[in-house]
């Protein structure tokens, strides 16, 4: 059950309308119903705990679904344990009742109305930060959850890419800030040039240039000493220091305290320091060239160049009137 | 807070992050329920990726009052404040016992021909047997021949110096003894380490006596600030040493040492058998007095095991529960907690030695869901999230739990 793109998705965000073989870590199955042989007890386990009989989803379709997540996500799919041990972990009831909803099952619609309407409209206006864009998104969203496309005379709902691996209402705010950066995206890039007057931009701005250091060495220092970090901790002073989040924020994503990124800032950002200076020093440099290699930014030599330039053209005449009066 | 270098910015922002996760994917990550390797590589392209670091961020649910987690109680307790506090107390002590005997030592080098050898004996002996009350509170068996048999050998030795002969047999064994004192208390540079024939017997009896009386105000300095402030950590290897005998013999009695003249030496290097600790192993005293087993590390690996390691490359895979699948980890020194699916939360005291189930839940309502966050700041108080975003705290090492989401 692979879903089509719908609309022209922004590069980069294909995967996110894609079908199942360029998820991160999916891999094709070898055969048809070969993955879960053996584990016929535990998908009919699954079978009656999802519910899926409520919404006439048979066995068959639900069977298929699990497949399709196994192929997916598990990597060592002819290892049963590990199959069955994936399984475990799967929201299987808010599956059954995604892919009813996808095959136009009514009981199944109107249950996720019930569920989700309200919640979907709150988390479109919390991401909007406006009510009225909000339920724009909102509304959006409901068209291709229910399918408005269809492709080969069938109707293609997006529902049918929910897999249960988060929880569905986490699956619909993901999709929503996806679908929302997505149009601030596209929208960034068709802003008139009317529009681009009324909001005081005449020229556009020169295509920033790829800084590079003066010195080959620090770069290569610096990528080595990012490399050394480890996901969590690149991740952290990422969201710290690029994006700007807060400690709180950050906090959140990573279900710890405020208090523990903090830490963890201060940790990292040592780290990295030092293991930059280590590298710098590996590639020949003294630690005293070191220290000024890496507080010394290309950037801001070229502005000081320019400034001290300046400073002396316009000092000149009026050192020379002075010495004049003198 | 520190700033990053411009270069590190620069170049993670040029990080190129491959193929997106898809929506499941990310929701599954802001709940907090992926685990092991996936998660490691949905990280490793959030590091990359700022659209979706962004999405991420947009899509976590709104924070509640209730979700927002009690800070670490007892922050001044933690061993970030604990460890500059130790500095600090050790520079204090160091300072008072450099400010107080070196005016005294330059007092006794100026007036040595004045000094008398047998009342400068008496006032060196007296603050050694103040430290040896406070290693009594506890007596070990044979202490009281131990100590006098170490009076008698001091007798000897004293009545040797106060008689002002070159006794050079005697002397250098009391010399050594307390070479052997001054290795583990007082710098080098204040040791008696040349042979006592290349000087007058006059100058040896001085040399000695003044050691014994830097030794018996050490005795009185140290063992005055480990009764005060309990473990005080050590700038110098013997405060060290000393400040954690002080605290291990009130701990358990000692066991029955030699009675020879380095009895002292011997006894400052009795470490009591510490529970938990695995016989043989190597231990380390840190500075703080806390008894280590090296630098063992703690994480989860990608399939959802606990693993440790003493030197960060080898990993070992501790044994807990043979049907769980572990998703969070949380150390604290040795008391470590582990949660994971199916509710499994698992809880050691004794630095992973031993471990024991503990229910999340209230009222009978036991927690069934994954566990995927666990935080305990200290023993008693700490929290745990769960798959389905429900926070339980407890402040009471496990026992009762209270729901705060």
């Amino acid at each position: 059950m692979a879903l089509q793109k719908k609309s022209p998705a922004p590069v980069g965000f294909a995967i996110w309308y894609d079908s199942p073989v360029l998820s991160m870590g999916g891999t094709q199955a070898s055969g048809p119903r070969a993955i879960l042989a053996g584990l016929e007890s535990l998908v009919g386990e699954l079978y009656e705990r999802s519910g899926a009989a409520r919404y006439d989803l048979p066995r068959a379709d639900f069977v298929a679904a699990l497949e399709q997540v196994v192929r997916k996500y598990v990597s060592d799919a002819g290892d049963p344990r590990r199959t069955s041990e994936f399984l475990a972990g799967l929201r299987v009831e808010e599956l059954a009742l995604a892919r009813a909803c996808a095959a136009g099952n009514e009981k199944a619609w109107e249950e996720f109305l019930t569920r989700y309407r309200e919640r979907l409209f709150d988390s479109a206006r919390a991401i909007t930060k406006d009510d009225a864009t909000g339920r724009e998104l909102a509304d959006s969203l409901y068209a291709d959850l229910y399918g408005t496309n269809t492709r080969d005379g069938q109707r293609v709902s997006k529902l049918a890419s929910y897999y249960g691996r988060g929880s569905l209402e986490g699956w619909l705010r993901s999709v929503l800030a996806q679908e929302f950066v997505n149009r601030y995206r596209s929208h960034r890039r068709t802003v008139s040039l009317e529009e681009k007057e009324e909001d005081g931009v005449q020229f556009a701005a020169a295509p920033v240039e790829p800084q590079t250091s003066a010195d080959p060495r620090l770069d290569a220092a610096t990528d080595a000493a990012l490399a050394s970090l480890g996901a969590e901790e690149r991740y952290i002073l990422a969201s710290y220091f690029l994006d700007g989040r807060t400690l709180a924020e950050i906090a959140r994503t990573l279900g710890v305290h405020e208090s523990t990124i903090s830490r963890k800032v201060e940790k990292f950002t040592a780290a990295l320091r030092k293991k930059t200076l280590d590298e710098l020093a590996a590639r020949g440099m003294s630690r005293r060239q070191a220290q000024e290699a890496l507080d010394a930014d290309v950037r801001d030599l070229r502005v000081d160049v320019r400034a001290r330039l300046a400073q002396d053209t316009a000092a000149a005449p009026f050192l020379e009137s002075k010495r004049r009066k003198q | 807070m520190n700033q990053i270098p411009e270069s590190a910015r620069r170049r993670m922002q040029a990080q190129t992050a491959g193929d997106h996760p898809d929506a499941d994917l990310l929701a599954a990550f802001a709940e907090h329920t992926l685990a092991g390797n996936e998660r490691e590589r949905v990280l490793s392209h959030l590091a990359a990726c700022t659209t979706c670091r962004e999405v991420v961020s947009l899509a976590m649910p709104e924070q509640s009052d209730a979700e927002v987690v009690a800070p670490a109680a007892h922050a001044w307790f933690r061993w970030p404040m604990l460890r500059w506090t130790a500095v600090a107390a050790t520079v204090v002590v160091v300072w008072a016992a450099v400010s107080v005997l070196a005016p005294r030592k330059q007092n006794q080098e100026v007036a040595a021909p004045v000094v008398e050898s047998v009342p400068a004996a008496k006032t060196a002996e007296a603050p050694v047997l103040q430290g040896s009350v406070e290693k009594k509170e506890t007596p070990p068996p044979n202490s009281e021949k131990k100590f006098a048999a170490r009076d008698e050998s001091r007798q000897r030795a004293d009545s040797a110096v106060a008689a002002n002969q070159p006794k050079t047999q005697a002397l250098p064994s009391v010399a050594e003894s307390r070479n052997a004192q001054m290795a583990d208390k007082v710098t080098a540079a204040e040791q008696p380490a040349k042979p006592l024939e290349a000087e007058s017997a006059k100058t040896k009896a001085m040399k000695v006596q003044g050691a014994k009386e830097e030794n018996a105000r050490k005795d009185a300095l140290t063992l005055d600030a480990a009764a005060s402030k309990g473990a005080v950590s050590g700038g110098i290897a013997g405060g060290v040493v000393r400040e954690n005998v002080a605290v291990t013999a009130q701990a358990a009695p000692a066991a029955p040492p030699p009675a020879t003249q380095n009895e002292a030496v011997n006894v400052k290097r009795q470490t009591a058998p510490l529970g938990g600790l695995r016989a043989g192993a190597p231990m380390v005293l840190s500075k703080a007095g806390r008894v280590e087993e090296g630098a063992v590390r703690w994480r989860v690996s990608s399939t959802g095991a606990v693993e440790r390691s003493s030197d960060g490359k080898s990993w070992v895979k501790v044994e807990i529960d043979p049907g769980a699948t572990f998703r969070a980890l949380s150390s604290n020194g040795g008391d470590l907690w582990a949660g994971g699916t199916g509710g499994a939360l698992f809880h050691s005291a004794d630095a992973g030695r031993s471990w024991s189930r503990v229910k999340v839940g209230d009222e009978g309502m036991w927690v069934t869901d994954a566990i995927t966050a666990v935080d305990f700041p200290s023993p008693r108080n700490g929290f745990v999230t769960t798959a389905s975003g429900a926070i339980w705290a407890t402040q009471d090492a496990g026992r009762t739990w209270q729901r705060r989401q």
